[in-house]
């Protein structure tokens, strides 16, 4: 028996032995065409680490499977013309890089890595900086890009890339990056089956996240705040969107969270401070928004008559000058024991339960709605001569948008 | 003072003449999909006989956006982007030529290419392969 043991022993450090031999290092240094003539010399399996330095080489296409590791962040350097690295094997690695420069064209989409029809590679710990794309996904699966720094001053805001852009792809994780001053910070057509999670995205152009056709997919933990237009969710089934926060996306058409066309898919315990409007529905199916927190927005919710069972249940909405608009008198949507801190009720039997109905649409903002630029006169007199009228007499706020059970406590969350 | 009335008269007209109205990129959102209009190749325009401009950033955008609000305007007038071009004029609609093609890749997905002439379009038809489109057999 003891033999057997012992034979088995030798056979593990024999097989280990064997693939350390198999897998070499090889080290790079820089010089002309350094990177390429690496690649081309390495074998599957082995790691190729780039010394620091300045590299100025391009269109770096990976094969083989490889380790590829930056010693202090080497600047691989597209000099705007160019794009960088092409990843067409399954299971690469990057990490350690700093890659910079990428430049821009109109037929093909230029970005510092780009991964075309492979599975499980990973992208690591690098830095991006002002690349139009930088980390750009194509047929991929099972990939994970993770703790990178993306950032981009280019003023050009029409013209620039998304942060990680990923299309046609599955089962992607995307987590620990830091995104700023793309267009959209991170960008999904077609994804499935995939995780996004403790990302924070700000300061982009357009979107922090912007995500279309793509089912299934959940959102936790991500911070979105400074961006051009907020987030936006659209034409997608099966999202899930958890602890996140919509801070101060602010201007004109910008909205924390814009769902358009979902259905089935949870908005949860996120927060939506300080945005014009806070999260805006439209045409949505059952979609359950619970346990969120609306603080400080110029409109908490805006629940299109185009929405339908969905439901608005033990949510904070605190501050904000409107807590929700509508544009019909329709409401298909349940509104049910949140805490509105302008309701006004009371509580005769001391159950935290207010026993009177709370309406959250407020008379002027149908009015508004209509007409937008009856707001220049919002908090004058007027207007509260019209809130005091509606109160006794309802007439134009839709009747149907009311929570039955409004509680007197702020929901702790 | 005729002068000044006169002068007046004037600025009120060419302040009310009906015109394409330009796409302010990066601040104003699509008509359709609410998304933010940013890519000049495939932005497009309706401007209604009553000359209200209805901005897309797609023409797959504004083609869903003419069915699905039963849009019946038959003197509104309809501008896309010039793909080869997308800097310079937009062009009459109903009279350019257009390809389709999943590889142009816009930004909801209508992935159509609009050129001013039957030649512009077969030259950028080369890297696409598609079949031609007109205005009657887009939708």
């Amino acid at each position: 028996m003891k033999r057997t043991f012992g034979q088995i022993a030798f056979l593990f450090a024999a097989l280990l032995i064997a693939a350390e031999c198999g897998a070499s290092i090889i080290k790079v240094k820089p010089a002309p065409n350094a990177i390429h003539n690496a690649i081309a010399k390495a074998r599957t399996g082995d790691t190729v680490v780039i010394m620091k330095g300045t590299y100025k080489e391009h269109e770096i296409t990976v094969r083989k499977r490889l380790v590829l590791t930056g010693n202090s962040f080497p600047v691989i350097d597209g000099e705007n013309k160019y794009q960088l690295f092409l990843i067409q094997c399954d299971s690469v690695i990057i990490r350690g890089l700093q890659i910079q420069n990428v430049g821009k064209a109109s037929m093909t989409d230029m970005a510092g890595i780009k991964v075309i029809n492979a599975k499980g590679v990973i992208v690591d710990n690098n830095k991006f900086i002002n690349n139009t794309f930088g980390v750009y996904l194509q047929n991929a699966a099972f990939c994970s890009v993770s703790n990178n720094i993306i950032h981009s001053d280019f003023k050009d805001e029409i013209n620039g890339g998304n942060g990680i852009h990923a299309w046609r792809s599955d089962h992607l994780s995307i987590s620990g990056n830091i995104i700023s001053g793309q267009r959209d910070g991170i960008y999904f057509e077609f994804v499935t089956e995939s995780k996004i999670i403790s990302n924070r995205s700000f300061g982009n152009a357009r979107y922090g996240l912007h995500f279309m056709f793509s089912h299934n997919d959940t959102y936790t933990k991500n911070t979105f705040n400074d961006n051009g237009a907020g987030v936006a969710v659209m034409y997608s089934h099966g999202v899930n969107m958890y602890d996140n926060e919509f801070i101060h996306n602010w201007g004109d058409a910008s909205y924390g969270l814009l769902l358009k066309e979902i259905t089935d898919s949870r908005i949860t315990r996120n927060r939506f401070i300080k945005n014009t409007i806070g999260l805006h529905m439209e045409g949505t199916t059952r979609v359950d928004v619970r346990q969120n927190l609306f603080q400080d927005n110029g409109w908490a919710a805006r629940v299109q008559a185009s929405c339908s069972g969905s439901n608005f249940i033990q949510n904070n909405f605190i501050g904000n000058s409107f807590d929700v608009a509508t544009n019909g008198t329709m409401m298909l949507n349940n509104f049910d024991s949140n805490y509105w801190d302008k309701y006004d009720g009371y509580d005769l039997n001391k159950n935290n339960v207010g026993d009177v109905p709370y309406y959250p649409v407020s008379v002027y903002s149908v009015v508004t709605e209509k007409i937008p630029s009856a707001m220049i006169l919002y908090h004058s007199l007027l207007t509260d001569i019209m809130d005091q009228v509606e109160k006794v007499l309802p007439t134009i706020i839709p009747d149907k948008l009311r929570d039955d059970h409004p509680l007197m406590k702020k929901i702790k969350l | 003072m005729k002068k000044t009335i006169f002068l007046f008269l004037v600025l009120g007209i060419t302040a009310c003449k009906r015109q394409f109205e330009p796409i302010n990129y990066g601040h104003e959102a699509c008509a359709y999909c609410k998304m933010t209009i940013m890519d000049k190749h495939f932005a497009a325009e309706i401007l209604t006989s009553k000359g209200k401009a209805i901005k897309f950033d797609d023409l797959g955008c504004l083609l869903s956006y003419i069915k699905e609000e039963h849009f019946t305007d038959e003197d509104a007038s309809i501008f896309v982007a010039d793909y080869n071009n997308p800097d310079g004029d937009f062009l009459n609609a109903r009279k350019a030529v257009y390809i389709k093609s999943d590889q142009l890749k816009s930004p909801m997905g209508g992935n159509y290419a609009s050129s001013p002439t039957t030649a512009a379009a077969n030259k950028l038809n080369a890297a696409f392969n598609s079949t031609l489109l007109n205005w009657d057999n887009l939708k």
